[in-house]
């Protein structure tokens, strides 16, 4: 068979065929990048964590947030999100505004270094603590908080305080009617999130002081000092919102369906 | 022969590096284009000119179709697994009874296998305040799924590359689909007082009926029914005064 061979072009024909082409490459990258752009949403600000409906935006990276299996957790520095799936946590700081650490497992708490994770029961780093906590919070290197069951069977839990080093002598802090969803310590005051299984109804303890609120808790956190909390999107909570705990908690009304997590 | 034709074009790329740059970018373009007219043209050759010019379509569309369906496969089969089980069918044998699993009555060691839960990270514990507040109803089992470890030391996955769940109990199996479309095995241990309950499989491996023991291979960890991503929800019930009772897996687990 002959061989296939371009056609035979003068200097002036080249000339004019390199041209095209390379116009018809520059108009098509110019297309490309400006229907590109087009598509590209406005970005948020790289400084800011927000969730908005369920784009996660953390400093300069996007994640989706739909709830259960991930996870967010805040232990002031740290903004952490756990990806139940995979597993992957991923932790940031919010004062360097660096990610942190990435860790290959469902984690409950971090903080400067330690973390806490469930295993048959739950560990603080390679410290069993005697009981599978359902959350928990660093409050120390003496002092977990954990949220674990009052019978093994049961849905009803408690908050108890558990040193690693003498796991078995934990002290029981706070126990209720209602199941505990969620606990943070601001400012030296407890934070515990409540709801109740048969009304569900909604409460937030403060240093032991219980209130009836709109939403559940599903997250405690603080900006700049401050208390804040926010409800997910979940079954008992249609619209994702947070409220500003300083004084009596206040909703923090947004166009969005958004939640932010600093300033 | 060869080293003119390097020569020449290097000649060309100094004297004019744009026209190379063009020109190379044509070479490319036409022999990827080449073999479309040139299967026209041999089908023309033999069958004539229509005939010819429908086999350059033909060709064309199929390679466009190949094309397009290995893109668009590869997004989304890759996050169903579908890619990963295709590839590892060759050479695995899931017939044999898992060797980390000691032979038990009860419930002892957790469905990946390893000892106690090293092999798992626990997505949702049982009656999970989370998890309530996610779904507005109670969790029942616990939701695990393999982590770091299993993936480093399992020789059920070295060996099968799939994730695979085993019975954690000797017993008899029962599969089933949930109410809510989870692929499901139940196994129910011999005095008829204890079953142990595998939902979301991908694939299933036993069959209703079969007899089973502590490691037997049950199926793939998947994400039928009610789930958010693969995992595996494991169940544990006992009968308490005829009256079966849900019970916290981990209790179970040495």
């Amino acid at each position: 068979m002959k061989d296939i061979e371009l056609n035979k072009f003068d200097t002036n024909q080249r000339r004019v065929l390199q041209i095209g082409v390379g116009v018809a490459l520059v108009l098509f990258l110019g297309v490309f990048f400006l229907l590109s752009r087009k598509n590209t949403p406005i970005t948020i600000q790289n400084n800011e964590i927000v969730l908005e409906d369920t784009k996660l935006q953390v400093f300069n990276d996007t994640y989706e947030f739909k709830g259960y299996p991930d996870k967010i957790l805040f232990h002031y520095p740290y903004f952490i999100f756990v990806q139940g799936n995979k597993p992957l946590t991923i932790i940031y700081n919010l004062e360097t505004r660096e990610k942190v650490k990435e860790i290959q497992d469902v984690i409950l708490d971090y903080y400067d270094g330690n973390i806490v994770y469930n295993r048959k029961e739950t560990f603080y780093n390679d410290k069993n603590l005697g009981e599978f906590c359902d959350s928990a919070f660093i409050k120390s290197s003496s002092e977990i908080l954990c949220i674990t069951k009052q019978s093994q069977n049961y849905a009803d839990n408690r908050l108890i305080s558990i040193n690693p080093e003498t796991p078995n002598l934990w002290k029981r802090l706070y126990q209720s009617d209602n199941i505990l969803t969620t606990v943070s310590v601001i400012n030296d005051d407890l934070y515990i999130g409540e709801i109740n299984l048969e009304t569900k109804k909604n409460y937030l303890t403060i240093s032991e002081n219980t209130m009836e609120i709109d939403s559940p808790v599903s997250l405690i956190y603080e900006i700049t000092g401050k208390p804040y909390f926010a409800s997910f999107r979940n079954a008992l909570n249609p619209q994702q919102i947070y409220y500003s705990l300083e004084d009596q908690p206040q909703r923090i009304t947004t166009d969005k369906d958004q939640i932010r997590f600093n300033k | 022969m060869k080293a003119l034709s390097v020569a020449k074009n290097l000649r060309h790329a100094k004297n004019d590096p744009f026209g190379f740059i063009v020109d190379s970018l044509i070479k490319i373009v036409v022999n990827l284009i080449i073999p479309i007219p040139l299967a026209g043209d041999v089908v023309a050759k033999f069958k004539g000119p229509i005939l010819g010019f429908i086999a350059s379509i033909v060709m064309m569309t199929l390679m466009l179709f190949v094309t397009f369906v290995a893109i668009f496969s590869t997004i989304f089969l890759s996050p169903t697994g579908f890619i990963k089980y295709v590839s590892a069918t060759v050479g695995e044998n899931l017939n044999g009874i898992n060797e980390e699993f000691a032979e038990s009555t009860v419930p002892s060691q957790n469905p990946f296998g390893g000892s106690g839960m090293s092999y798992t990270s626990v997505t949702a514990g049982f009656m999970d305040p989370a998890y309530f507040l996610q779904f507005g109803k109670n969790h029942t089992g616990i939701d695990i799924i393999p982590n770091s470890t299993y993936y480093a030391q399992s020789n059920s996955y070295k060996e099968n590359n799939r994730v695979i769940m085993n019975a954690t109990h000797s017993g008899t199996a029962s599969t089933y689909v949930d109410g809510e479309g989870g692929e499901t095995v139940e196994i129910m241990n011999d005095n008829g007082d204890l079953k142990t309950k595998y939902i979301h499989f991908k694939d299933i491996l036993t069959t209703s009926g079969s007899k089973v023991q502590a490691g037997t291979p049950l199926g793939e960890m998947g994400s039928t029914g009610f789930a958010t991503g693969e995992h595996l929800h494991y169940e544990i019930q006992i009968k308490d005064s005829n009256v079966w009772k849900l019970v916290n897996p981990l209790s179970y687990i040495k």
